[in-house]
C-alpha cells in the first residue's frame, strides 16, 4: 500500500488538474472561435462582394411572364389572300 | 373586304396603315405620322434634342420627362420584368460599344474599327416616378428603347385611329404589327425575316387582334473590326446574342408583348421555343439554315 501524499503534494496535485481544466477549456473556447470564424468565412465566400455587371439579369424568364406576355385573344390564322402588310425585322 | 393603305418613311424604318374604309385612310394617316413624330422626340436615342437624350446625358440625376417618355420608359420596365431581363432596355452603353453609337443610316455606310463589350448595368436601377414625373438612369448607364418604342407607338395609333376614326386598322411601324379590328380572316400578313422589300419569302398569316412582332438578327447588322454585329444584344453579355434563331415572329395580346417575347426568345436561344409554348404564345421560329418551329397553335404552311 502506499504512502499517504503529504500535504503540499495533494496541494501540487491539485493545481495540475485545475491547469489541465484550464487549458482543456481554452481549447474547447478556440475551437468554437474557430468553428465560427469558419462558418462566417464560408457564409462570406459564398456572396459575392462585387456583383457583377448584369447580375440581374436572369437566364430564363420568370413566372412574370405569366400575368404580361398574354397571347392574342384570336391566333393567327393561315392566310392566302395576297398581304396588306409585313412583319420583319427591323 | 378592300383595304386601303398608305406608307411612309420615318425613324430609320418603313411605316404602313391599312383601313377598311377610304374615308378613313387620310385621318389615320396623319393620326400614325402625328403619334411617330412625338416618338420621335420623346424616345430616340440618336437626337441631342430628344427626352431620352436628356436623360441619358443626366445619368444618375433624375429628370423631368413629359407623359409618352414616362410611360415607354415604365412599358420598358415591365417588359425586363416579364422577360427576366432578357430585354432590357439598360443596353445603351452596351451597344454604343459595340459601334452602334449613330444613327443607323450613319452606322452602315461608315467602316467600325474598334469595338468593346460592356454588359448592360441593369434595369433595376432604373427610377420612374410618375408623380414627380422624372426619370433617374444609373450613373454609367444609359437607355436605349428600340425594343419597346416602336411597338408601344404601334399599339397606341392603332387604339386611337379606331377610337377617331371608327375604322377597322392595321399599323406596322418597321414590322411591329398593331390590330385594332379586322376583317373576317384577319389583316393578312406576310411574315420574312426583313420588313422591307417585295419578295414573297415568308409565310402570310391572318392576324384578327392584338398584335405581330418579328425579330431578327439577319437586319440592321454592321462591321466592327473583324467581326459582324446586329442589334440584339444579350444584357447579361452585352454581346449580340447568339443566332440560333435567324427570325422569331410572335403573336400577342398586343404589338408591346408580342415584341417583347420575340426579342427575348432571340436571347433565349434553344430553350425559346418551350418557354413560348409555355406561355402560350403562338411563334414563328427560323433557324439559320431556314428550318421553321412553330409554337401555340401557330398555322402551319399547307401544302
Amino acid at each position: 500500500m502506499a504512502p499517504p501524499l503529504s500535504e503540499a503534494r495533494l496541494a501540487h496535485r491539485r493545481r495540475v488538474r485545475r491547469l489541465t481544466a484550464g487549458i482543456a477549456a481554452c481549447a474547447a473556447a478556440a475551437t468554437a472561435v474557430f468553428a465560427g470564424a469558419a462558418a462566417h468565412a464560408t457564409r462570406e465566400s459564398s456572396r459575392d462582394p462585387v456583383e457583377p455587371a448584369g447580375a440581374d439579369t436572369a437566364a430564363t424568364p420568370d413566372d412574370g411572364a405569366q400575368s404580361f406576355l398574354t397571347p392574342s385573344q384570336s391566333s393567327p390564322s393561315q392566310s392566302f389572300g395576297p398581304p396588306v402588310a409585313r412583319s420583319g425585322g427591323s | 373586304m378592300p383595304s386601303f393603305a398608305a406608307s411612309f418613311e420615318a425613324i430609320g424604318v418603313e411605316n404602313r396603315i391599312v383601313v377598311d374604309a377610304p374615308a378613313a385612310l387620310w385621318p389615320a394617316l396623319a393620326i400614325a405620322r402625328d403619334e411617330v413624330v412625338s416618338l420621335d422626340r420623346a424616345c430616340s436615342r440618336f437626337r441631342a434634342d430628344s427626352e431620352l437624350a436628356a436623360v441619358n446625358r443626366a445619368a444618375g440625376s433624375a429628370v423631368r420627362a413629359g407623359p409618352l417618355l414616362l410611360d415607354v420608359v415604365a412599358t420598358s420596365l415591365r417588359v425586363a420584368a416579364a422577360t427576366g431581363g432578357l430585354v432590357d432596355p439598360t443596353v445603351g452603353p452596351a451597344l454604343s460599344a459595340l459601334g452602334y453609337d449613330r444613327d443607323f443610316r450613319l452606322l452602315a455606310s461608315s467602316a467600325c474599327g474598334t469595338f468593346e463589350v460592356r454588359p448592360a448595368v441593369g434595369w433595376r436601377g432604373v427610377r420612374v416616378d410618375p408623380r414627380a414625373g422624372t426619370i433617374r438612369v444609373p450613373r454609367g448607364s444609359s437607355l436605349d428603347l428600340g425594343a419597346v418604342a416602336k411597338a408601344y407607338c404601334a399599339d397606341r395609333i392603332a387604339e386611337r385611329v379606331r377610337a377617331a376614326v371608327g375604322a377597322r386598322v392595321l399599323v406596322s411601324l418597321g414590322g411591329d404589327v398593331a390590330v385594332a379590328g379586322a376583317p373576317p380572316g384577319g389583316w393578312a400578313v406576310l411574315v420574312a425575316d426583313d420588313h422591307r422589300g417585295v419578295d414573297a419569302t415568308g409565310q402570310t398569316v391572318g392576324v384578327a387582334g392584338g398584335g405581330l412582332a418579328t425579330s431578327s438578327t439577319a437586319v440592321r447588322r454592321w462591321h466592327a473590326g473583324e467581326r459582324v454585329h446586329h442589334h440584339i444584344v444579350d444584357p447579361a453579355s452585352g454581346e449580340p446574342a447568339d443566332e440560333r434563331w435567324r427570325t422569331v415572329s410572335v403573336a400577342a395580346a398586343s404589338c408591346v408583348r408580342a415584341n417583347a417575347a420575340a426579342t427575348a426568345a432571340i436571347v433565349l436561344g434553344d430553350k425559346a421555343p418551350a418557354w413560348l409554348e409555355g406561355l402560350g404564345l403562338a411563334a414563328r421560329l427560323v433557324r439559320p439554315d431556314g428550318g421553321i418551329v412553330t409554337t401555340a397553335g401557330w398555322p402551319e404552311v399547307s401544302p
